[in-house]
């Protein structure tokens, strides 16, 4: 599934040098546990709400808000056994000396109780970013909302006050538990500050969909950094805090028991080991760990002890009768990790030989024990040869970017015991996902920094969409394993900060990487405080489960009734169009919840008795198109207009066009013998306008690093000619040192905002091979050119979209200075002549 | 609340055979001011109190307790442990912090005094001394506590300050330090509570000149008295190595083995780990000296400049790792970062080997005030030598000596 003619990109900004450090303006808080009461103050709040996607910092003015600013209100729409928040502000007119938060409990109309129980409140902290990156300057500086810290423990600490100015927010999180009734549920939040009230109204809405408690994305999220300076604290019952709280958000710390693995010195070491891996194995929603090892010389890893651990697993497998292995994978991380980067080749060839030595030499002790172990633990033969199978197939992460030298020691393993796992990053360039996806089929990526514009990462100073996104593009690349490179480096620039809570936390200028939750010792807390961005990585695995089980849904369908088998991948192109392009992300709130609120409804259909299942949906720039299929006995209406339908299988498929008269144009499509649920919307931004090849659109391209010569020329200069009488030609010089560019500046630019969706290039090879090229943009408020696509020029005509141009927050943007194209990736390239401009496309949507 | 004064007859001053020859370099005054006893930690308050803290890798746990206290309402539970063997459980009181806005300086202070409960029916040994900015702890007094409560004094050697940390002010802090129980049985552990940690002023201010003397372009030779006090460590516990400077005209090199300059050098003999994975033991030459070396070039002389030193592997062949390293911001750190590293050098066995690095091709470390681009010549600060952990094998040593600055 890939969209390889698409679309967006950023640039790498490596900002990491000029990093200022400004002194914090807050004086440190007391820290203070308080019984008393709430005092009583002149303050004055005004009550506001905004999407979880939306980061308002603590300090910046409330009018900075206003276009996201809504009325008081919580409403969350979700499923059962799933993790949903709201936010809400209370922005102090006067300084509030103290306030309070209460929920109770919420009600349908008929009176089903949702109780407060599931319903847990969160004061936001606040801390310090002094600095962006480049690519990271879309919130600014400023304080962050990022711990979500229990609310009780705020009061407790007597840190719930608010300064005159500030936007404090309170989190939300409700916790729909399976035997939830669906429908909706109302009520409010009790707001209390200095003595006045205001209440918050509640809605929830409780989908009929389940959460699948197990978990099929697998995580390696490493804990291992800081916990035990955070936490001041080094027992071992203190990192099972971050175990257990890694697993409450459906993550998967590399290792199970810490690292006084290195005194593998008493006798009982693997035995305890393994209990702690059964343990953790058998919860559904624990889906990876990787195996502990020991290393004595940081150049390999001790076999022996390796070994040694392999059987005693095993042997739990057997006494436990569940294979504990499954779950299981190797990450040498102290000896290769990133080892291309580092020239680790002669390591990487001992450590990946030791590996295969070591799972051939345990599984073939296992396989001679096989009746003695099928005696002793009352287990078959075949599942002790399933145990042997399992570790002799066990695979090692070989987290690193590709390198064909290092080829022959991972991927061409005759047991295939290496599984490259190459940064997020990588996936910008087309050839790097051709070659990971299609070529070398990895399913897992890793990230650490992250420097490039609307990559998804972890960062503070990135939208919580990112993290959440991150998840349904997994699903769109296929991949089912996210390594992530710490989650307690309590640092900033390597120094522990005298407060966790407040001070600047940056690893090379990534604000926030590395650093995913706040010991909880500050304030007495028994477990680690999670954070606002551990909340949108669940967000996104959850919806990845959801969208697994439609996935899986749709081929059954399409199956049984002889559909197009890729039904859901092309369902799926139209459901994230407007969440991200590639890698890209390029979503907003609205076009989120749109997509999340139609995933949900689709799913619903699909589980239905009328099993609807949308296929084929293309958006064209006049029309939109596609197939519904409906089992018999029901029937599908679309309000704007007749439908088609044919018989196909145990049902009929309804194929309908219709045109985009309207700037934005919303289809709703009903099934009226559905009792519930029964309608859904297809929504199609705006219809495009045509601007054809003129001189006037000649002027517009410059030399860039390049030079370029460009003229208006017939369209029959290429085989078919072409919808418009002239094309524009260009031929690009050759450059040695610099990158092949040329640039393109358009009036038409000036007026590219929120209300303009698209722009469609056509452009024609007539190189006589393919190439690479990307287009970059200047924006007139930002100091970097950022990537917004890289495509791979076919020969021929090519269509190369610039979505999601109406997301993007253009009051920090400005306006398109220009925009950028890039031939090759290297800074030598041989000339690149015949380029033709057919024209463009402009989609607005006012 | 029973209380009791602490024997001190076991209190050894562990660097007490402080040479005489350096020291009449000093000169000390007093001079009148209004110092003020101050309670750096009492406990009553979770943030700074106990949150600041810097615990070492071997300690178990820092809480706030209810259970014992000689004012207020808290005190600081400690329980040393060892997260594996011999690492050794300390944690250190900060004398200094931006962020909260205090920095003592110990040249007003005579001593440092605490309230520390033992909870068991048997005494306990607890050691206190300095944290020097190359993380380094040093100075220690030790203390053997009896059951119920104890008074600590720790009395501030000025002048043996002064040679571990280049300067009386910015003092990163003061460690208690407890002996490892060596086991994970959290049972088997030391309790002990403390309260009242004061500084307590002197009637007057101490005053040392600078210690550090340097032949021209010399950072380091190892001649010099106080320059045994120039090197610190950040290591795992295990078996630390020792250092020693040795003179050649006691015979105390090797057959053969001159120092490369005058007739000292220092050894180092390190010792394979007995357990554990390996880790990178750093042997750190500390800031000042490099900074006041570097601060003494002209501008000019600073583009031209390389940093030098020798190494001599009297046993293998050995790859050393070499770095300059943020050790103010690092130094309450187990992690040290080094803000420059160099791979290598290799070092042939039996054989001086000559190391240089450009000036201008280190990077400086954050510092306070300084930004991450600013060159290293303008913010100096310390530099490491560090090695891969062995397991196997006899002990290995190696000589270091004539540290310098030479000019292209």
């Amino acid at each position: 599934m890939k969209k390889i003619s698409k679309k967006i990109s950023a640039i790498i900004s490596m900002i990491l040098s000029s990093v200022f450090f400004v002194s914090c303006n807050l004086l440190p808080n007391t820290n203070e546990p308080s019984n008393q009461p709430s005092g009583s103050g002149d303050g004055e709040v005004t009550l506001w709400s905004a999407s979880t996607a939306e980061t308002v910092l603590l300090d910046k003015s409330i009018e900075e808000y206003a276009s996201i600013r809504k009325e008081a209100a919580i409403n969350v729409s979700m499923a059962k056994n799933e993790y949903e928040g709201a936010q809400f502000f209370l922005t102090a007119d006067k300084k509030v000396s103290s306030y309070d938060i209460e929920v109770g409990e919420l009600k349908t109309s008929d009176g089903e109780v949702f109780p407060a129980e599931n319903i847990d409140v969160y004061s936001y902290k606040y801390i310090t970013v002094t600095r962006n990156v480049a690519s990271h300057r879309k919130i600014g500086t400023g304080l962050y909302p990022d711990a979500i810290l229990p609310f009780e423990t705020t009061k407790k600490y007597e840190e719930n006050t608010i300064e005159e100015g500030n936007n404090q927010g309170i989190y939300i999180r409700f916790y729909v538990p399976s035997e939830c009734e669906s429908g909706t549920y109302t009520g409010s939040v009790k707001v209390t500050y200095d003595g006045k009230t205001e209440y918050v109204p509640v809605t929830l809405n409780v989908w009929d969909l389940e959460i699948s408690e197990e978990n099929h994305l697998q995580t390696l999220f490493l804990v291992g950094w800081k916990w035990k300076e955070g936490e001041q604290n080094a027992t071992e019952e203190k990192y099972y805090d971050y175990v257990e709280m890694l697993s409450e958000y459906r993550l998967s710390p590399y290792f199970l028991m810490t690292d006084d693995v290195r005194d593998v010195l008493s006798d009982d070491y693997w035995d305890r080991y393994a209990q702690v891996v059964y343990e953790y194995t058998t919860n559904p929603k624990n889906s990876c760990y990787a195996l502990n090892y020991v290393s004595r010389d940081s150049y390999n890893f001790d076999t022996a002890e390796f070994e040694e651990m392999l059987i005693t697993l095993a042997e739990k497998s057997f006494e436990t009768n569940f294979n504990v292995l499954t779950k299981a994978v190797a990450h040498f991380n102290s000896l290769i990790d990133e080892a291309t980067m580092q020239n680790k080749l002669d390591q990487t060839i001992a450590v990946t030989d030791s590996f295969r030595e070591v799972r051939i030499s345990a599984s073939e002790k296992i396989r001679a024990n096989k009746s003695a172990y099928a005696a002793e633990y009352g287990v078959t033969e075949e599942y002790v040869e399933e145990l042997a199978s399992t570790v002799e197939n066990l695979k090692h992460l070989f987290v690193a970017n590709y390198d064909e030298e290092y080829s022959p020691y991972i991927d061409a393993d005759e047991t295939g015991s290496g599984i490259w796992c190459p940064n997020v990053w990588e996936f910008q360039e087309p050839t790097n996902v051709d070659n990971y996806i299609n070529n070398l089929q990895i399913d897992w990526w890793y990230g650490c920094g992250g420097f490039a514009r609307d990559i998804p990462c972890y960062q503070l100073d990135e939208y919580t969409l990112s993290p959440r996104i991150m998840s349904w593009q997994q699903m769109y690349y296929g991949i089912t394993g996210n390594l992530y490179w710490g989650v307690d480096f309590y640092c900033d620039w390597g120094a522990r900060p005298d407060n966790f809570y407040d001070q600047n936390a940056s690893v090379g200028g990534a604000n926030g990487d590395g650093w995913l939750c706040y010991p909880g010792a500050p304030y007495e807390l028994d477990m680690p405080v999670a954070t606002r961005r551990l909340e949108a990585i669940r967000d996104g695995m959850e919806e990845y489960e959801m969208l697994l089980e439609m996935k899986n849904l749709y081929a059954e369908i399409a199956q049984t009734n002889g559909m197009v088998e890729n039904s859901f991948d092309e369902l799926y192109n139209y459901l994230t169009k407007d969440l991200f392009s590639e890698i890209h992300i390029i979503s907003n709130a609205d076009s989120f919840d749109y997509a999340r609120n139609l995933m949900a409804q689709l799913l619903l259909l699909a589980k239905s008795d009328a099993q609807i299942c949308v296929q084929d949906i293309a958006i064209s720039s006049s029309s939109i198109s596609g197939g519904i299929f409906v089992k018999n006995g029901y029937t599908l209406n679309c309000e704007a207009g007749e439908l088609t339908s044919t018989a196909l299988g145990n049902g009929k498929l309804y194929t309908f066009e219709f045109s985009l008269d309207n700037f934005v144009n919303n289809f709703l499509f009903t099934i009226p013998e559905l009792e519930n649920n029964n309608t859904f919307t297809l929504l199609s931004k705006g219809k495009a306008i045509f601007y054809a090849p003129s001189e006037t659109t000649l002027a517009e391209f410059t030399d860039g690093y390049a030079k370029i010569t460009k003229a208006l020329v017939s369209s029959n200069e290429i085989d078919g000619g072409y919808l418009t009488e002239s094309l524009i030609k260009i031929n690009v010089a050759a450059t040695n040192g610099k990158l092949q560019t040329f640039n393109m500046a358009s009036e038409l630019f000036n007026n590219v905002n929120e209300n303009t969706s698209a722009i469609k290039f056509m452009i024609y090879n007539g190189s006589g091979k393919v190439q690479n090229m990307a287009i970059e943009v200047k924006y007139s408020k930002d100091s970097v050119i950022s990537r917004l696509t890289s495509v791979q020029l076919q020969t021929g005509w090519n269509e190369i979209t610039l979505d999601g141009l109406d997301v993007k927050k253009w009051s920090s943007l400005g306006q398109i200075s220009y925009l950028q194209f890039v031939f090759g990736e290297s800074v030598i390239q041989p000339s690149v002549d015949n380029i033709y401009f057919g024209g463009y496309y402009v989609t607005y949507l006012k | 609340m029973k209380k009791r004064i602490l024997s001190l007859c076991l209190a050894t001053m562990v660097v007490a055979t402080a040479t005489t020859a350096w020291v009449s370099n000093l000169t000390a005054s007093a001079e009148s001011a209004e110092n003020k006893e101050v309670v750096l930690c009492d406990f009553e308050k979770m943030n700074p109190d106990v949150t600041n803290l810097r615990v070492g890798d071997g300690l178990w746990s820092l809480t706030r307790s209810t259970e014992y206290a000689t004012s207020g309402k808290y005190s600081l539970k400690v329980v040393p442990g060892a997260y594996f063997d011999n690492s050794v459980p300390y944690f250190i009181v900060p004398l200094t912090s931006a962020y909260y806005g205090f920095n003592y300086n110990v040249s007003e202070y005579i001593s440092m005094t605490a309230k520390v409960y033992n909870e068991k029916t048997t005494n306990v040994k607890m050691k206190v001394g300095i944290s020097t900015t190359a993380m380094g702890r040093c100075l220690s007094t030790e203390y053997e506590l009896s059951p119920g409560w104890n008074d600590v004094l720790y009395s501030f050697n000025h002048s043996l300050i002064m040679m571990y940390n280049g300067s009386l002010e910015d003092i990163p802090g003061i460690y208690f330090e407890f002996t490892s129980c060596g086991t994970r049985n959290l049972a088997d552990s030391d309790v002990v509570y403390i309260d009242e940690i004061k500084l307590n002023p002197l009637d007057g201010e101490v005053k040392i000149t600078d210690v550090v003397k340097l032949d021209p372009y010399e950072i380091c030779d190892f001649e010099k008295s106080y320059q045994q006090y120039v090197i610190g460590w950040d290591v795992y516990a295990d078996t630390p190595p020792e250092t020693k400077i040795v003179d050649v005209r006691k015979g105390e090199l090797p057959d053969g083995v001159l120092p490369t300059s005058g007739f000292r050098c220092l050894q180092v003999e390190t010792h394979p780990r007995t357990s554990g994975s390996a880790t990178y033991p750093k042997l750190i030459l500390k800031n000042y000296v490099i900074e006041k070396a570097v601060k003494a070039l002209t501008e000019e002389e600073k583009q031209r400049a390389y940093i030098c030193l020798d190494i001599y592997s009297k046993d293998v062949t050995w790859n050393f790792d070499t770095g300059f390293i943020d050790s103010k911001n690092g130094a309450m750190n187990s992690l040290q970062i080094a803000t420059t590293l160099f791979w290598g050098p290799t070092c042939p066995k039996g054989e001086w080997k000559h190391v240089r690095y450009k000036l201008t091709d280190i990077d400086a470390p954050k510092g306070d005030k300084g930004s991450k681009t600013a060159e290293f010549m303008q913010y100096p600060d310390s530099m490491c030598l560090s090695w891969p952990d062995y397991f196997t094998g006899e002990n290995r040593t190696f000589y270091l000596d004539n540290v310098r600055i030479e000019l292209e």
